[in-house]
């Protein structure tokens, strides 16, 4: 410390005394200035005046003739004037003079009037070239006589008052030198003290110097070692910070500056506490780091507050050290927003990771399984630690070929990545369809450290698209199939072959017609099918009464009944059974309930038709007494081409498709449609479409419904 | 004891019950109104008619609780526009627009129908 | 093994009208002896009486299908080494090498030309008989 202060003394008396030279030096310099300036401007004016008059020298040469006289006479008289003028004008001037003390105002009349003097001789000097040029040839004797009268006295008075003005004018030089002299001393003087201030300044310069110099002997190596110092403190990536025992803050390094936001002379003094987040300020206790040995080692988290007042997350570390005797406490604050952002990240991943449907599966860079996540347990069958450490060829189904895993590793170890369908094979042995990417995870140089492999099981992608494929193949076997008997038997008709006989020709006519209506009746089902998937079938809606519509739908599938053996009888149900929906539609699917029951009756089987309400719904029940449906085709019974029993399709000529048409008929119509079935006793299906409400309004005379509240309210 | 709310909740309830009552009937009349209109589009009265009433229910529609209505009679309303604006540029463009609108606005009257509430009898 | 011509034929179908007219053109126009099964079951029924020369059987049917019939009455002696011919509406590459392998010698396409169907059945007997047909047994 004593030594800084010496410091801080040298420097200080070294400054005064080099500022105290500068503005005596500027002074100076600036008075010489205007000095030297004021000089030249005499010197110059002074050189004027002496050259204005020259002309006036030459002109009082003595031996001039008359002529010669007389112009120089009335040159004279001019000049007289003139000089008159002039003595005017120095008196003037003197009287400047004599008025003025100050010096630029003495040169300034000085100036005005020379110029006066100036603009004057000038016009002498006019005058005299005027009248050189003038002629006197004409100029009368006598005129010339009385003019060199007049000007002999002229000219002696003249003369006179010439010398005098030379005089003045030579008194005036003297002034003019004089006044010279005067600013060259004080030039003189000027320099010398100029000289002497800069001996002094330079005296007082080496005086510092040398206490300096004797001081930073002894603080050559503190100095050297603290700069070192200074250096690991400001460009350590931690922040440091020191404070005293209450917590204010003594010193900040160039990294607390920059965590914080501030300049270090900004918050010294300041308490620590006004660095940390309000919430976080009690957690702050200087006196914790107290500890008699070495560093504490403690560390604690807090949220630090910038200087925009945004959070800034920490680990603090503190150690209270003793220095000249005064307890000081450093603070070691690192910045662990980053950090902890990246373990928000790293979470996240994880979380990703465990909860994702995708099977995951990470290998070191030789295959070997260092982590497999849930999903892939699921998937496979296989848990986590059954596979850790073993080489995923064990997925294998042996369905792909050898060229199929040469061709995916060659992807991978050329561009870093494949990805395709592949059969694996879970723990239980099942294959199974999925599609696997497979990426190779590089490090900094290139060099590939783990292999990522997701799964996503495609097994259910697969069976649709194959109940796609089954779908197109069996629609073309079903089409094929009649028109394999129309073609065949016209083909006979048409040989001949059947001409013998007239019994087997009528049976060929038969089949080919069955065949040809079957075909038209399985392409009209294909068709309303996919047309109402697509929605592309206009509905008509209207309000219906089901207690017309149904009764009709029986009547009508009266004789189809018969012809199998089988009566339908309507049971009886309200007058009013209103529905909206569409009258064409609600028949094909009545006909087709109809039809199904019919073939599944046994032969003088009935079949019983019913309609009655179900919560908000009416529904319509037709119920057989045929073999039921089994168990196992419950859930196909809707599908398209589904049929327990296969022989009904070709026997009775059904497509296969009525009960999907008519459940999407239903569904579009707003209602459900479903089946109960006892096995080798009863089946009954049944579809429920939304009551109509009824209308409301007086005026069309229909029934009024009244509500509850009405019923309670005050009659009017 | 019936306080003024209750009366006026009874009014409303009523009157929205009656506009899903009457619901078939405009479809019905809707469902007319647009095919005749497709079969003759240059008929000016015959799409003012039309026009008005899919109007009529698009307002009501929101006013009465059933805003899927109201949003299936707006789009209705807007192809109809467009519909006649390309028959009057001799550009008529397909009448699927329209008719997929129709069918909305039947899908938002059949589930209009299963919502309401039974009237009691 | 094989006689120069063929007479019994063992016909598997389960639509009934494609059965008749099969019959039909193969009896009349083809003159063979044709019983016609409806099922499985009824060709089992009938095969060892029948003692057939050549099978044809549909693949598409209910219950049991084409190969599955055919695997059955590969079991009866008088099946046993019969030429196979099946009847389908698809064809595909990985179905001829399955068909192969349960000893089928052809397959006809549906729909087929009735007419043409009795010679189709005489050159595949044909060819038969010169011995290209492998039966694996």
């Amino acid at each position: 410390m004593v030594i800084k202060e010496r410091y801080n003394l040298a420097y200080g008396l070294a400054g005064l005394l080099i500022l105290a030279f500068f503005v005596w030096t500027f002074n100076l310099l600036f008075s010489i200035q205007n000095n030297w300036a004021e000089s030249n401007d005499v010197t110059a004016m002074d050189k004027d005046v002496h050259a204005l008059f020259d002309p006036w020298r030459n002109l009082n040469r003595p031996g001039n003739d008359v002529l010669e006289n007389y112009e120089v006479a009335v040159h004279k008289k001019e000049l007289r004037r003139y000089l008159q003028e002039y003595r005017q004008a120095r008196s003037r001037l003197d009287t400047h003079d004599r008025a003025r003390v100050d010096l630029g105002n003495y040169y300034r009349d000085m100036d005005a009037a020379a110029l006066e003097v100036e603009t004057l001789a000038r016009r002498v000097l006019e005058l005299a070239a005027e009248r050189e040029s003038l002629r006197l040839a004409d100029a009368d004797a006598a005129m010339i006589s009385a003019a060199e009268t007049e000007a002999a006295t002229t000219m002696a008075r003249m003369d006179q008052a010439f010398q005098s003005g030379l005089e003045t004018i030579a008194g005036m030089d003297q002034i003019l030198d004089q006044r010279l002299r005067d600013l060259d001393g004080a030039r003189r003087a000027g320099f010398g003290s100029l000289y002497l201030i800069i001996i002094v300044a330079l005296f007082s310069s080496a005086l510092s110097l040398v206490l300096l110099r004797r001081t930073s002997v002894q603080g050559e190596a503190l100095r050297a070692s603290s700069t070192h110092l200074n250096a690991i403190v400001n460009n350590v990536v931690d922040g440091i910070v020191t404070v005293d025992e209450r917590g204010n803050i003594e010193s900040l390094n160039r990294t607390a500056e920059n965590m914080f936001g501030y300049s270090s002379d900004f918050v010294i003094g300041r308490n620590f506490r006004s660095l940390v987040q309000p919430e976080d300020r009690s957690l702050y206790d200087p006196a914790e780091f107290k500890s008699e040995s070495g560093p504490s080692g403690r560390v604690s988290e807090f949220t630090g507050m910038r200087c925009d007042g945004s959070e800034l997350a920490m680990e603090l570390e503190g150690t209270q050290i003793s220095v000249e005797g005064r307890p000081i406490i450093i603070h070691i604050l690192r910045d662990v927003s980053e950090r902890k952002r990246s373990a928000k990240r790293l979470q996240l991943a994880a979380a990703v990771f465990e909860n994702t449907s995708e099977g995951i599966v990470i290998t070191d860079r030789h295959c070997n399984i260092l982590s497999t996540n849930p999903a892939f347990t699921a998937i496979t069958g296989f848990a986590a630690d059954e596979v850790i450490g073993q080489n995923p060829r064990f997925l294998q189904s042996g369905i792909q070929t050898r060229d199929f895993y040469d061709e995916m590793w060659r992807s991978i170890t050329e561009t870093g990545h494949w990805q395709g369908e592949i059969v694996n094979r879970r723990k239980n042995g099942e294959a199974y369809p999925q599609w696997l990417n497979i990426n190779a995870v590089k490090d900094g140089s290139g060099h590939v450290t783990h292999y990522v492999g997701v799964t996503f099981d495609i097994s259910e992608l697969k069976a649709s698209e194959r109940m796609k494929d089954e779908f197109i193949a069996t629609v073309s076997h079903e089409l094929r199939t009649p028109l394999t008997s129309i073609h065949g038997s016209l083909g006979l008709l048409d040989s001949g072959m059947a001409a013998k006989s007239p019994d087997k020709s009528a049976e060929l006519i038969r089949i080919a017609r069955a065949n040809s209506q079957r075909l038209v009746r399985l392409i009209d089902d294909i068709l309303s099918i996919a047309k109402l998937e697509s929605e592309k079938i206009k509905f008509q809606l209207r309000p219906l009464n089901l207690a017309e519509l149904v009764p009709n739908a029986v009547e009508a599938n009266q004789e189809y009944a018969k012809q199998y053996g089988v009566h339908i009888r309507m049971e009886p149900g309200g007058d009013d059974a209103r529905v909206l929906g569409d009258k064409d539609r609600l028949i094909q699917v009545l006909t087709n309930l109809l039809s199904n029951a019919v073939k599944h009756s046994p032969a003088d089987g009935v079949i019983g038709v019913s309609y009655g309400r179900n919560d908000g719904y009416w529904r319509v029940s037709v119920t057989d007494n045929g073999s039921g449906i089994p168990k196992s085709f419950r859930g196909e019974v809707f599908k398209k081409f589904a049929q327990a029993d296969g022989s009904d399709r070709r026997k009775q000529g059904g497509t296969g498709l009525g009960l999907s048409i008519s459940k999407a008929i239903v569904d579009r119509l707003g209602g459900r449609i479903g089946f109960d079935s006892e096995p080798g006793v009863r089946t009954c299906f049944y579809f429920e479409l939304p009551i109509m409400q009824q209308h409301w309004s007086a005026e069309a005379g229909a029934e009024r419904f009244v509500t509850s509240a009405e019923l309670s309210a005050p009659a009017e | 004891m019936t306080t003024p709310d209750d009366i006026v909740a009874v009014e409303l309830a009523r009157l929205s019950a009656d506009f899903v009552a009457r619901l078939p009937e405009e479809l019905q009349a809707v469902q007319d109104g647009v095919s005749a209109w497709l079969d003759a589009p240059r008929d000016p009265q015959r799409f003012e008619i039309l026009s008005h009433r899919v109007h009529q229910l698009k307002g009501s529609g929101s006013t009465f609780g059933c805003p899927g209505i109201s949003r299936a009679a707006r789009t209705l309303e807007q192809r109809l526009g467009a519909y006649r604006r390309g028959v009057d540029a001799g550009q008529p463009p397909a009448a699927e627009d329209v008719e997929s609108a129709v069918q909305r606005l039947q899908n938002e009257v059949l589930r209009a129908q299963s919502r309401a509430p039974e009237a009691n009898e | 093994m094989g006689r120069d011509t063929l007479h019994r034929i063992l016909y598997v179908e389960d639509d009934a009208d494609i059965r008749k007219i099969v019959s039909m053109s193969l009896e009349m126009v083809g003159d063979y002896t044709v019983a016609s099964c409806g099922s499985c079951a009824e060709a089992l029924q009938a095969v060892d009486d029948f003692d057939p020369e050549l099978l044809l059987l549909d693949v598409m049917m209910p219950d049991v299908d084409g190969p599955a019939t055919l695997r059955e009455l590969r079991k009866r002696k008088s099946a046993a080494d019969a030429p196979a011919v099946f009847i389908t509406a698809k064809v595909q590459s990985a179905d001829m090498a399955q068909y192969r392998r349960l000893g089928v010698f052809d397959v006809i396409v549906k729909p087929f030309d009735a007419m043409a169907l009795p010679d189709r059945i005489g050159q595949i007997w044909q060819q038969y008989l010169s011995g290209e047909y492998d039966h694996a047994g």
